[in-house]
């Protein structure tokens, strides 16, 4: 089939399905009444009422900042709200350092030996606090006394 | 335009624009006929405003595609499926003479549907504007909003396709 005959053929079969067509399209008069009628029915943002959607509602600055809001107050008790979990965790953790701190080796005794103290103490060189032999200029120091 | 002129107008083109609704939609006739209604609502609402940069029947046709289009996605999206069934079932059947030469006729018509129903969008549209609605494939491509190169492939592309099924189907 060439190309100028594949053509005829396509119009010849799509203009009887015109005339097939032809008289089955609903009443004009009808649809233009219909059709003035929604077009006079249009809501103040000037959407028309279309036959198969729902009529949208344009959202006002209004509804725009009460939504905002709405989401920060949501998000702000999410975020401050204490996790319980965290808090158990939190308590368990602090009660086991305290319990620890206080907590000695039994053999921490065999440690002390008399006149332990001394080892833990650094001597210093001068005289202790408040005892200025007459005569000298030594003003003392701050340091404890040996022993 | 006056609303008188403007009625006039659409009056004169009913038919034609109801059978090019019925090809956007996929010969769905409901679909059809709330597609059509949409475009005259936008279009004596003055939504749809005619600036006399083409003729008025293309920039009609224009309308009622894109209104369609937007149809047809508020169709996908509510998940709403047409079956061929449910198609065949809404076709409209003409009155005829001789029940025999009208079934025949009918079956032929039913089978170029179903072809034309196998192509892509752009080339089933081409081939009804041209072949249908005796458009210019140049005023097509006004209707369809593609430039005059793109609808001369889809054109191509559309009667190459139409060849195969045709020979594939035999569509008397």
């Amino acid at each position: 089939m060439t190309d100028d005959h594949l053509e005829d053929a396509l119009r010849g079969r799509f203009q009887r399905l015109k005339s097939e067509e032809s008289g089955t399209a609903p009443d004009f008069a009808v649809m233009y009444a219909r059709a003035e009628a929604e077009a006079g029915s249009l809501d103040a943002g000037g959407s028309p009422i279309l036959p198969f959607a729902r009529p949208r509602r344009p959202l006002t600055a209004l509804t725009l900042a009460a939504g905002t809001l709405a989401a920060a107050v949501l998000a702000g008790i999410l975020l401050l709200q204490p996790d319980t979990q965290d808090r158990e965790f939190e308590a368990l953790v602090t009660a086991f350092a305290l319990e620890s701190a206080g907590w000695r080796t039994p053999t921490d005794e065999l440690l002390r030996v008399p006149g332990m103290e001394m080892l833990r103490s650094v001597p210093t060189v001068g005289w202790p606090r408040g005892v200025v032999p007459e005569g000298s200029e030594d003003t003392g120091t701050d340091t404890d006394v040996m022993g | 335009m006056t609303p008188e002129e403007l009625a006039r107008q659409l009056e004169r083109l009913h038919e034609e624009s109801f059978g090019w609704a019925l090809s956007c939609c996929r010969w769905d006739r409901p679909s059809a006929e709330d597609t059509l209604q949409t475009a005259y609502v936008r279009v004596v609402s003055g939504r749809a405003r005619f600036g006399g940069r083409s003729a008025f029947r293309t920039w009609l046709f224009g309308v009622i595609r894109r209104v369609a289009q937007e149809h047809l996605r508020r169709e996908r999206t509510r998940g709403a499926r047409i079956s061929d069934l449910e198609t065949l079932a809404s076709e409209p059947v003409a009155p005829v003479e001789d029940p025999v030469e009208g079934l025949v006729r009918e079956r032929a018509s039913v089978r170029l549907r179903a072809a034309l129903r196998q192509l892509p969008d752009r080339q089933r549209e081409v081939l009804h504007l041209v072949f249908y609605e005796d458009l210019t494939i140049a005023e097509a491509a006004d209707v369809m909003g593609v430039s005059l190169g793109s609808a001369r492939t889809h054109y191509d592309r559309g009667k190459k396709r139409m060849r195969t099924l045709m020979a594939e189907e035999a569509i008397p």
